[in-house]
């Protein structure tokens, strides 16, 4: 560089550019954000889809649990009397006594 | 290419490409645009490390988007946006800083194509000589010789513009 150089690169100083708008930063971003997200987007979906069929599946294949039945029975013993000296009579199955 | 390689890419390339490509074709939404387009094309895989840095490679990219978007429009925009200045002390200061802006930038935008990107990128980027050689696709000779060119036609046109005030 010779002095001459220096001299113009002085003047040549004085031209200052401007600085970018954000605009532009939110614009490369947002196209950055959006050539990415399809395989994490996927991904998040794959996921939530094995989530959900696993638990459906052991769901289904886990011990039943056992319903608790509740059964009742009512007799209506109004009029009831016993019999005085009554006996047991034993009936076998088959009829034979 | 990692979200953290691009950022650390973005930060430190946006504004010195911005620059150069606002000083390239003169005008501030052109080069954002450009910007934009040569970032876009760094993250879908237009880098490959083996071919050199990142910053021939997207000084490259801007001066290819530039030279494109020339042959697309067929012209060289240059805005009459209000030029900046250096920062100067007083009023008289400011009106003549102003006017050395105004003539420095439309006597650089009017050197050729070849001539202005080379002074550009040596005066105002600080790129050596073979960083620039890489850029525009050209031997350090031919470098040297356009900004040789470049100076004499800018020395020229500027003490001309100062004969005529």
């Amino acid at each position: 560089m010779t002095d001459r150089d220096e001299e113009l690169r002085a003047t040549l100083k004085h031209w200052k550019a401007p600085l970018p708008s954000t605009e532009v930063d939110a614009k490369i971003w947002s196209e950055f954000n959006r050539s990415r997200p399809p395989r994490r987007r996927w991904l998040a979906v794959s996921a939530g889809v094995l989530l959900v069929a696993g638990a459906a599946a052991l769901w289904h294949t886990g011990p039943k649990r056992q319903r608790s039945v509740r059964i009742e029975t009512r007799v209506d013993a109004a009029g009831f009397r016993a019999m005085p000296n009554g006996t047991i009579t034993v009936i076998e199955a088959g009829g034979n006594k | 290419m990692t979200e953290a390689a691009f950022r650390t890419l973005y930060n430190e390339f946006r504004d010195p490409l911005f620059r150069f490509g606002y000083r390239l074709t003169g005008s501030a939404e052109v080069a954002e645009d450009l910007v934009h387009d040569c970032f876009v094309g760094l993250f879908r895989g237009g880098f490959d490390e083996r071919r050199g840095s990142p910053k021939t490679y997207l000084y490259g990219a801007m001066r290819n988007l530039c030279h494109k978007h020339f042959r697309d429009t067929g012209r060289e925009t240059t805005e009459n946006a209000e030029t900046d200045v250096a920062t100067a002390s007083g009023p008289l200061d400011a009106v003549l800083a102003r006017e050395t802006a105004a003539a420095v930038q439309s006597a650089v935008q009017a050197l050729p194509a070849l001539q202005r990107e080379a002074l550009i990128l040596f005066e105002y980027e600080e790129l050596t000589l073979e960083e620039i050689s890489r850029i525009v696709e050209a031997d350090v000779g031919a470098v040297k010789s356009r900004l040789h060119r470049a100076r004499e036609a800018l020395r020229k046109s500027l003490a001309m513009k100062e004969a005529a005030r």
